[in-house]
């Protein structure tokens, strides 16, 4: 799709002057002095401020029509910040999505601290810018993951879990093919994701003030809360396991869903939580991202099913007839 | 109840949503057939997108032996014999004779849509851009057999009507001479064009041999 070229340009940098790498490349000659140094902190904040989105991130939020807000504290949803100050609670809808990144402490096999940090740095801003984009509240940043809430007061459920799920299926594509890429390049084994999302409505979720003075949040209590954590250690490597309530708001998209247990052959996986004196069982969901994906208003797909941004904006792509030429005449019409 | 095992048709359509991930399909009992609809989106070979075509694929339940009917709704391209589609939309995106042939052998529908409907609105909006196609076209009614069989078959108007009577009469063998009148034994000669019609539906060969003679005149009387 190319909207993180600026991110994966950025790791790129960072892997090339990493100290270790030039020693792996080069020769050595004895009396030569040293003097290679990991790209630097700063160098990252130059080329990826955290409040600024990249090129073609820019870019793709614009096709989308959606305005990323950088106006966050973490810990404190906006809808929901009056509560810090008050021992009020409110019942409220909201979507919760645990974000894991996985695998990136085979970095340090490679590379130094500073360059590990700039790689990983690059793949969480990556991650915030998306989510921003889509509309979500980065609630907790948790390691190289990330702890995040879609909904509040002026969005309805439907749209959140659709945003929730765009922003998971986006941003689960950039690290199962962007990074891969790179990092195969690289011989670095693979980073990987793994996504647990669920939706709890209003009468399931409390928002209330946790902690207390200056360590504390505004966060949820509920049992949905929980699961999405749960289920995000049930997905597969850059996979997206959901929960019921998720699959019942995306009545169109049906078919992406199917129980978990169906994968691992392991009906005991087909219930993420059970309380068997209420008859309650909650079914988690593997989710079809690649296809949902695919299936979006702003992407295309060429006739092999690769995905490309349709940008159909101001700063759409020239139209070069002489690439369209190969694909159109194979067509060789007629009329009776 | 579910069938226990997918239908061909089911299991190929599947596969085939992984490249057209915007169609889907239902059963039409009346029809007989599967209906596909849905967005075909159109990219080129850098992955420049250039647009997108509402389509529905009618397919015959004789799948894969079948040539599904392609129709374009999203009423983009002028309904004009020109642009190879009439006025509901159905699109002529190959000579019968070539989709009849694909249909004995049993298409395979990723590769129909890949190798045949992609390509047609492709070169859709290459003409809206260009006000040409990019490639050849067949002429339109009689004149485009005739030129399929001179192009596609190496056989002009002559020696297509000695090739269909030999074919419709079955009176030459690989050995015998080629019935285009090279002389030449026909395994050296014309093998592949005979072996191509030889394989299509007999009425139709024979419709072509009239309009053949047709449009080679009447017989002189001697």
């Amino acid at each position: 799709m190319e909207i993180y070229t600026d991110y994966v340009d950025t790791i790129k940098a960072a892997i090339k002057a990493d100290p270790n790498t030039h020693a792996i490349n080069e020769s050595y000659r004895p009396g030569e002095h040293r003097s290679a140094k990991s790209f630097s902190y700063e160098e990252l904040n130059s080329r990826i401020p955290k409040d600024k989105l990249q090129p073609g991130l820019e870019l793709f939020s614009q096709e989308l029509g959606l305005v990323p807000n950088f106006n966050q504290r973490p810990g404190l949803h906006p809808d929901f910040a009056y509560l810090k100050h008050t021992n009020n609670v409110e019942n409220h809808y909201i979507v919760s999505m645990f974000v894991d990144i996985k695998g990136s402490t085979n970095l340090f096999r490679r590379y130094t601290p500073e360059t590990v940090l700039v790689v990983t740095n690059t793949i969480q801003r990556a991650a915030i810018h998306t989510c921003l984009i889509f509309g979500g509240f980065v609630h907790r940043l948790q390691g190289d993951g990330l702890f995040v809430y879609f909904g509040g007061r002026k969005v309805s459920v439907q749209e959140a879990v659709k945003r929730a799920l765009q922003f998971s299926s986006v941003f689960t594509y950039f690290v199962k093919n962007d990074i891969r890429t790179l990092f195969e390049q690289q011989g670095i084994e693979a980073i990987f994701t793994r996504i647990g999302i669920d939706l709890g409505y209003d009468e399931h979720v409390v928002w209330a003030l946790a902690g207390i003075g200056e360590i504390s949040e505004v966060t949820t209590c509920s049992l949905h809360t929980s699961l999405a954590s749960k289920m995000q250690s049930h997905a597969p490597s850059n996979g997206i396991v959901v929960g019921h309530h998720i699959f019942q708001e995306s009545a169109e998209i049906a078919d992406l869903f199917s129980p978990v247990s169906r994968r691992t052959s392991d009906e005991r996986h087909r219930y993420i939580y059970q309380i068997p004196e209420r008859k309650f069982n909650y079914t988690q969901c593997d989710f079809e991202w690649l296809k949902f994906l695919k299936r979006q208003s702003f992407i295309a797909t060429d006739s092999s099913g690769n995905l490309h941004l349709k940008r159909t904006g101001t700063r759409s792509q020239p139209k070069v007839l002489s690439n369209l030429a190969p694909v159109a005449s194979i067509s060789k019409p007629y009329f009776k | 109840m579910k069938p226990r095992h997918k239908s061909a048709f089911a299991r190929d359509f599947s596969s085939a949503i992984d490249n057209f991930p915007k169609l889907k399909y239902e059963l039409d009992e009346k029809r007989k057939s599967w209906i596909i609809t849905g967005e075909l989106d159109i990219c080129d070979l850098v992955g420049t997108y250039w647009g997108t075509f509402d389509i529905r694929v009618f397919v015959p339940q004789n799948y894969p032996h079948c040539v599904p009917i392609v129709q374009e709704v999203s009423t983009l391209i002028r309904r004009d014999a020109d642009w190879h589609i009439d006025e509901n939309g159905i699109c002529c995106i190959d000579i019968g004779h070539r989709l009849t042939h694909m249909a004995r052998m049993g298409i395979n529908l990723t590769d129909f849509l890949t190798q045949k409907v992609y390509p047609f609105f492709a070169n859709q909006l290459f003409k809206m851009s260009e006000g040409v196609y990019a490639g050849e076209e067949y002429q339109h009614y009689f004149a485009g057999v005739v030129q399929f069989y001179s192009e596609d078959l190496a056989l002009d108007g002559k020696q297509a009507i000695s090739m269909l009577e030999a074919i419709l009469s079955q009176t030459v063998g690989r050995n015998g001479k080629c019935p285009c009148g090279s002389l030449q034994k026909l395994k050296n000669c014309h093998l592949t064009s005979f072996s191509f019609l030889k394989g299509m539906d007999r009425d139709l060969l024979k419709q072509d041999l009239t309009s053949f003679k047709a449009l080679a005149g009447p017989k002189k009387i001697i």
